[in-house]
């Protein structure tokens, strides 16, 4: 089940809100929550659910025993063990069939190895088990001593499947007290809405219209269809091109951050308060910025985990660019098993070393335009990478949209297209900008000198939900199209 | 005023929170009512899903909730109910007037571009087995697969092929089927054609007609130039080329193209009007050396309000409601008369033109001509005794022309390739035929699954 489905908003989350508020003490809410997170965790097929209990259980010992632990080295020992169980089970289940892949030039594995299906979350849940556990072994965060607890901040609905990573230091206060003020439920309603409408209303259209000119996910990863696939795209104008990677990239901001901002909404309706997961990524001025407003809890989670302990930029330049090489190349790995995504941190790599050596600081000195276009341009070849598993595919793209494939600018189908989604473009391109919010936040300032706008912004706050809840059902109803693209994560 | 504010915003907030959960629970006791649910989807032309049935195996491998189907009976909770979601076919009525204003939708492409193969100068003699071109396509066909010939009438039954595939390109207030030539396609379709003139032998005479679609004849030069659509000319002369000697080919494309101007294809269906079928026929004739009946000697019928399957592929564009179709129907003068063997094997009389006034918009192309697309279907011309008698091999392009053959047989068998289960050596055998015309619609010669079905029925 995912958020952007009719079942999911008009009977699992309403029963939810419904059971959550007849029961009675935290105790009661709380059971409340694990059963239904499980049932949702479920609905793909429960058989990977034994999966995350046992990931679970493992770790809630694993973290009991470095609170026993008397020495440092004992603590550490169950640290490790903690870190090569959760890791394994990652590595197993998303990357045993890339590895197998890798290594048939040398040695066919394959025969001895089942294809294994990705279990759902998996990336995500394992992330957030990993940083309750280092941080109780860094003693920044008491042990939890019960396991339905620790079970309830990895299950939670709300971001076991899609994220954010929240880490367990920012919740663990919440989940034994926590209160639902008016405003703050009244905030969450406008934030989830706001997110199903995002993902309904904008991430699956572009979703389409990106499909139809790239082509759809399984037919370009088939290597069968590869000599057919590079005829199709070799004959795409560039026009059409250049509309499909930019819907492809309208497509992915706003479905995942769709998805974070229900997450963040439906927390709040019930008194959890996760961190923002993006804060308008393609408004960066550089690279840097970029990776610093994206998908901000698997970023900072590299960060704190990885980078800083590697040293950081504590130990000079050259250790420094070592230590930001594996933190991309795990951050593209982690994006999916596939040698494309590792490419793709690998390019964010390369521009943040260049950053890192003056690029940043000459941007800094000229008008903030230039780093935004700078950005945009980077950003936009980057998901081409990112779509594309076969190589040809993305050189063929990235060739046809300077019509080096022998394909004219424009056509019929480009201007078809580009006429037929022309206001869409830039709605969707709005949706992606700081706009609306700057618009409310003066409409809140001058609310207060002005009985007039303070009704009016009351009555447009106040309606806006239930609209886009409306038009968001409309959506859903005819679409028989709701792709979820984070299913590889 | 801080107090005030704070009042203010303290009652947006009670506002916004009873609205929405309002709106939940609205939502959720809608969802409760049964009756509320549809179970047919009027404009989609379809049966919506079936409430999944229970299984422990489905369960635990998650495919009772959240299995992804095309096929109605076999899809889980989550797809069955957004499918009957309640006043689900308002909502998406309601959703198509806000697609409308995305940008400017003077021409609009629906659905997937296809480029087509390069059509080769030369036809192919050889005998194609399965090519590897046909098969990989046959793959991508049935992705596109919808269930859009489906009639709610009596006397026929939800179909399982649909004849639509590629992209439908509305430009004003008419839509068309853009078309993509398969090589490996065309080619098993020549081949399947020239084995059945083998099969069938000296004695009977096969007659191929491709019919070109509407993207083909009436699409204004204008646009035919600019968009990604096959020359299907060059397309019908490679598939005749390939054929044997013993077919003889009907040259519907330049009949039809001579006519362009005339009302010979719906606006808003992919199908040709009757008089579309009419001109072929005059061709079919020519090659049988036969005169053809004139048009004077029929009494018309016409039904108006027609939105067809170009409607529903553009989620209903609004641009083509404005403007629906009519069918003309000539009513034949002969005393003949029609028994129907529909999917079920339960035979019937049907009226060979069906008064579909009242009938829904959509129904009026299929409702109208030979009760649809029945595997199986004779027509009597009770004025002639001579014992002559023709098999037509159809797809429902067929639908329409059919009639137009009651004058020159004693007996005419309708068999529609994709339903009828026997065989068509026997069948000819059986009720000494001495014509078999294959009629084809050109969409259908690049349909991997559809060729299938054809070749199928010539090798039984």
């Amino acid at each position: 089940m995912v958020f952007a489905d009719l079942i999911f908003v008009f009977v699992f989350l309403t029963l939810n809100l419904i059971c959550y508020s007849l029961a009675k003490g935290i105790r009661a809410k709380n059971i409340v929550m694990v059963v239904f997170s499980l049932l949702f965790y479920s609905w793909s097929g429960p058989v990977y659910l034994l999966l995350m209990l046992t990931i679970v259980l493992l770790n809630w010992i694993f973290a009991l025993l470095i609170d026993k632990s008397k020495t440092k080295g004992g603590a550490k020992f169950w640290m490790i063990i903690s870190c090569i169980v959760s890791l394994g089970a990652l590595g197993f289940f998303k990357y045993t069939n890339f590895i197998v892949g890798n290594l048939k030039p040398l040695i066919d594995l394959s025969g001895f190895v089942p294809e294994i299906l990705l279990p759902i979350g998996i990336s995500f849940y394992t992330f957030q088990i990993l940083s309750y556990v280092i941080d109780v072994y860094r003693g920044d965060v008491p042990v939890q001593r019960s396991y339905w607890r620790l079970l309830l901040y990895v299950s939670l609905f709300h971001q076991c499947i899609a994220g954010p990573i929240v880490r367990y230091s920012d919740v663990s206060r919440e989940i034994t007290d926590r209160r639902v003020t008016g405003a703050e439920f009244s905030q969450g309603i406008t934030r989830f809405t706001v997110g199903l409408a995002k993902k309904a209303l904008l991430a699956n259209v572009c979703a389409k219209v990106a499909d139809s000119i790239l082509l759809t996910d399984a037919v370009a990863s088939d290597p069968s269809l590869l000599a057919d696939n590079i005829s199709a795209l070799a004959q795409k104008s560039a026009a059409l091109l250049w509309l499909g990677v930019l819907m492809y990239m309208l497509q992915i901001y706003l479905d995942f951050s769709a998805y974070s901002d229900m997450a963040i909404g439906m927390g709040l309706m019930i008194g959890f308060h996760y961190k923002e997961n993006f804060n308008y990524p393609y408004a960066a001025v550089s690279v840097t910025d970029f990776w610093r407003r994206w998908h901000i809890s698997l970023s900072s989670f590299f960060r704190d985990y990885v980078y800083i302990p590697l040293g950081g930029n504590r130990r000079g330049l050259p250790r420094k660019i070592f230590n930001m090489l594996v933190v991309w190349f795990l951050t593209g790995l982690w994006h999916g098993a596939s040698w494309n995504f590792v490419l793709w941190g690998l390019y964010f790599f390369v521009f943040l070393v260049i950053e890192n050596i003056g690029w940043r600081d000459f941007l800094a000195k000229l008008p903030s335009v230039f780093g935004r276009v700078y950005l945009l341009i980077v950003v936009f070849f980057g998901w081409i990478l990112f779509r594309f598993s076969q190589m040809p595919l993305v050189w063929t793209v990235v060739k046809g949209l300077f019509c080096a494939n022998g394909n004219t600018f424009l056509d019929f189908e480009s201007n078809t297209l580009w006429l037929n989604y022309i206001f869409f473009v830039m709605v969707a391109i709005i949706a992606c900008t700081p706009l609306a919010k700057g618009i409310n936040s003066v409409l809140t300032r001058r609310s207060e000198n002005s009985a007039a706008i303070a009704v009016i912004h009351g009555v447009v706050t106040a309606l806006i939900p239930i609209v886009l809840l409306l038009l968001s059902t409309m959506a859903l109803a005819g679409n028989s199209y709701n792709p979820f693209i984070y299913f590889r994560f | 005023m801080k107090n005030r504010t704070a009042k203010i915003q303290t009652v947006t907030n009670a506002v916004k929170t009873i609205l929405f959960v309002l709106a939940l629970i609205v939502g959720l006791v809608l969802n409760c009512i049964p009756p509320l649910r549809p179970t047919v989807s009027a404009t989609e032309n379809r049966e919506l899903n079936k409430f999944p049935s229970f299984t422990l195996q489905k369960l635990l491998s998650g495919e009772y909730f959240s299995k992804e189907s095309d096929d109605p009976n076999n899809v889980g909770l989550s797809q069955w109910f957004s499918d009957t979601f309640p006043f689900r076919e308002q909502l998406i009525t309601a959703y198509g007037s806000i697609e409308g204003m995305f940008g400017i939708q003077t021409n609009k492409i629906h659905g997937e571009v296809q480029t087509g193969d390069d059509i080769p100068d030369l036809p192919s003699k050889q005998e194609p087995s399965s090519s590897q071109q046909g098969s990989s396509q046959a793959s991508q066909d049935t992705s596109s697969l919808k269930s859009e010939d489906t009639v709610s009438e009596e006397s026929v039954e939800p179909l399982p092929e649909a004849e639509t595939f590629g992209g439908v390109l509305l430009s004003g207030n008419t839509a068309y089927e853009l078309y993509n030539f398969n090589t490996g396609v065309a080619n098993r379709y020549s081949a399947a054609i020239s084995n059945a003139a083998n099969r069938l032998g000296g004695s009977v005479k096969v007659y191929d007609i491709i019919a070109p679609t509407s993207v083909g004849i009436t699409m204004p030069d204008s646009l035919k130039k600019n968009v990604n659509s096959s020359d299907q000319q060059k397309a019908i002369n490679y598939m005749y080329g390939s054929m044997s000697d013993n077919v003889i080919k009907v040259d519907a494309f330049s009949a039809l193209n001579k006519h362009k101007k005339e009302y010979i294809y719906f606006r808003t269906d992919h199908h040709w009007t009757q008089l579309g079928a009419y001109y072929a026929y005059e061709q079919l004739m020519l090659a049988k050396k036969s005169s053809p009946v004139s048009l004077e000697q029929y009494t018309t019928q016409q039904f108006d309000g027609f939105l067809g399957t170009f409607y529903t592929s553009t989620k209903k564009a609004p641009a083509l409601a404005e403007y629906p179709d009519s069918v003309v129907a000539y009513k034949p003068f002969n005393n003949a008369t029609m028994t129907v063997t529909n999917s079920k094997g339960k035979t019937f009389q049907y009226p060979i033109i069906q008064d579909t006034t009242t009938y829904p918009s959509n129904l009026k192309y299929s409702s109208t001509f030979i009760g649809s697309d029945n595997p199986y279907t004779v027509i009597v011309n009770n004025d002639l005794s001579d014992g002559s008698a023709c098999v037509l091999v159809k797809e429902s392009f067929g639908n329409a022309f059919a009639p137009l053959l009651i004058p020159h047989y004693q007996t005419v068998y309708v068999v529609d390739y994709r339903y009828y289960s026997g065989s068509l050596v026997e069948l000819v055998q059986n009720n000494s035929v001495s014509d078999v015309i294959f009629l084809n619609n050109i969409s259908a010669t690049r349909a991997s699954s559809l060729v299938g079905h054809l070749e199928k029925l010539i090798n039984r």
